[in-house]
């Protein structure tokens, strides 16, 4: 997707005045949420658009549906019993399936960044790869908190079906929330329940670093569902 | 002095809840099992049997921590099964009824990954290898069911533990297989580790274990050694007199051990529980033609408890 999108900038380029125009329409704000603010008729505006509107996607369908199975798959296929005949503590086991979900996402950041280098050296365009960089970690803790959330529904419901309906409602609620506080000033508080509001590309590459106060507010979130979940694990009862 | 690897006392499980809400009750409690006590002895095989949902499950779990029990103590290698679940784990082998393995390992793979968590002992795991015979470097995904069971034994026996709990060993198992299997678990019980085998095969119980305990309805209603239960069994005697019947009837009647008769022309056929000799002195007096004792099986005695 990020060759694809650099590759397509040159043919549109000259088109994106008046497509920006187009995005100003309101309803198109909301979808777009706080990328609309980004300056489409640039490349480092139409890139960070492209790009994190599909990062978005991807943390709605990685963080509702991995999380979420990582031990509810286990209780439906039953090698949960057997993994915890092991020395293992159930929190740990859970931290560690949790860490190689983690390791995992962290691989978009270098991906990500190497495959828009080519873009940009072969556009012969320039990019902050910097700012950039914010906005993938941004994305990263993202990813940390809602999955810890996900997480958070597959110990509570055991059962992967009910942990991804569970898990879904919450996040995408949350992504639906932060887009609907958007249509309206006197539904704006809204968004500040939503993790989608904290850090997004936008503020960061306006305020051209990674707001601390956001990034405390997600970290804490995540290290707070994260520690509920594992407490919840270690406790619960594991029914046949 | 016995030495106990397993003690299971009072131990209480109850499911759900009920709350009772303006005149309402709302919620269920079903419960899993009541006051079960028994134990296990360092070196013996003892088997755990009951009818489906008698709570054998619960018990077992509760004993692996899996489930939190509401009243009992129950103590592991002398340790307690919740406070020290984790040192047990290290001392334990364990192979649930219901066994669901990685179907993306490999036999190898899963053996490479549980070692890493419970040292194997190599040498044993040799011998196994050579009883149970599985292609281990095939997916599990590609196993049959008595392949897969194989996996799981090794799984479970391989770092020879000190305490082994198998749930249905032999589930799925080819008759061959599961007699080397036999072999084994008495070749460990001469080594002294002991083994809780929980099995709907009473065969199999009656070829290795030591002692049962019988579980219905959550409750123990008896632990007792195989040999014991054999000699508490109901004999069945048949015997053929050299004349007709009629008037032995009564004096039948008045041997304690006999606790039913049935006639036919020169026949009696008999049911007799305890001490035969009472029976065999009054038969030495009898013209007696032909006699056949015979004993119960012990899927017979356990039949008896089930229903």
């Amino acid at each position: 997707m990020v060759p694809f999108i650099g590759s397509i900038w040159p043919e549109i380029e000259h088109e994106m005045a008046a497509f920006s125009e187009l995005l100003n329409s309101p309803a198109y704000q909301a979808i777009l949420g706080s990328l609309g603010a980004l300056d489409i008729t640039t490349f480092t505006g139409f890139y960070y658009t492209e790009i994190f509107t599909w990062l978005e996607m991807v943390i709605l369908f990685v963080t509702i549906l991995v999380p979420s199975k990582l031990i509810s798959s286990e209780v439906d296929k039953k090698t949960l019993d057997f993994i915890l005949s092991y020395p293992i503590s159930r929190w740990r086991y859970a931290l560690e399936k949790f860490s190689v979900y983690l390791t995992y996402n962290l691989l978009y950041l270098p991906l990500i960044l190497i495959l828009s280098y080519q873009s940009v050296v072969s556009l012969n365009v320039e990019l902050n790869f910097v700012l950039l960089s914010y906005s993938l970690i941004g994305i990263w803790f993202l990813l940390f908190a809602l999955g810890a959330l996900s997480l958070l529904c597959g110990v509570i419901f055991f059962e992967p079906n009910r942990a991804i309906a569970a898990s879904g409602l919450l996040i995408l609620g949350q992504y639906i929330l932060v887009r609907v506080a958007g249509l309206t000033e006197s539904l704006f508080f809204l968004k500040h329940i939503s993790l989608f509001n904290y850090l997004n590309a936008n503020t960061i590459l306006t305020m051209k670093q990674i707001p601390l106060d956001e990034l405390l507010i997600v970290i804490t979130f995540g290290i707070l569902v994260l520690i509920s979940a594992l407490v919840i694990f270690q406790k619960r009862e594991i029914s046949s | 002095m016995d030495q106990f690897v397993l003690q299971v006392s009072n131990l209480t499980k109850v499911y759900g809840f009920e709350y009772k809400f303006v005149g309402k009750t709302i919620g269920k409690r079903v419960v899993g099992a009541t006051d079960v006590s028994f134990d296990v002895k360092k070196g013996e095989i003892f088997g755990f049997l009951g009818p489906n949902g008698a709570g054998k499950s619960t018990t077992m779990r509760s004993i692996l921590d899996y489930l939190k029990i509401q009243s009992g103590v129950i103590s592991v290698l002398g340790l307690d099964h919740h406070q020290n679940a984790l040192s047990i784990r290290r001392r334990i082998g364990y192979l649930p009824g219901d066994l669901g393995l990685y179907d993306n390992f490999s036999g190898a793979e899963l053996l490479k990954y549980a070692g890493a968590l419970r040292p194997v002992n190599t040498k044993f795991l040799q011998e196994l290898k050579s009883t149970f015979k599985v292609n281990l470097n095939q997916k599990i995904k590609s196993l049959s069911t008595g392949n897969r069971q194989q996996v799981g034994l090794l799984l479970a026996l391989s770092p020879k533990p000190e305490f082994l709990i198998l749930d249905e060993p032999t589930n799925g198992l080819d008759p061959l297989i599961a007699s080397n299997f036999h072999k084994i678990l008495r070749n460990l019980k001469k080594e002294g580790i002991t083994i809780f085998l929980c099995s709907h095969d009473l065969a199999e119980v009656q070829a290795v274990c030591d002692r049962v305990g019988i579980i219905k309805n959550g409750k123990i209603i008896l632990v007792e050694s195989v040999n014991e239960l054999r000699n508490k069994s109901i004999q069945h005697v048949k015997i053929n007199f050299s004349k007709s019947v009629t008037s032995i009837e009564k004096d039948l009647q008045k041997l304690k051990s006999v606790i039913s008769i049935e006639k036919n022309n020169d026949a009696v056929n008999l049911k007799i529980k305890g001490d035969p000799n009472e029976l065999l002195r009054w038969l030495s007096k009898q013209k007696v033609r032909r006699l056949a004792i015979e004993n119960a099986s012990l899927e017979d005695i356990f039949l008896q408890y089930y229903k």
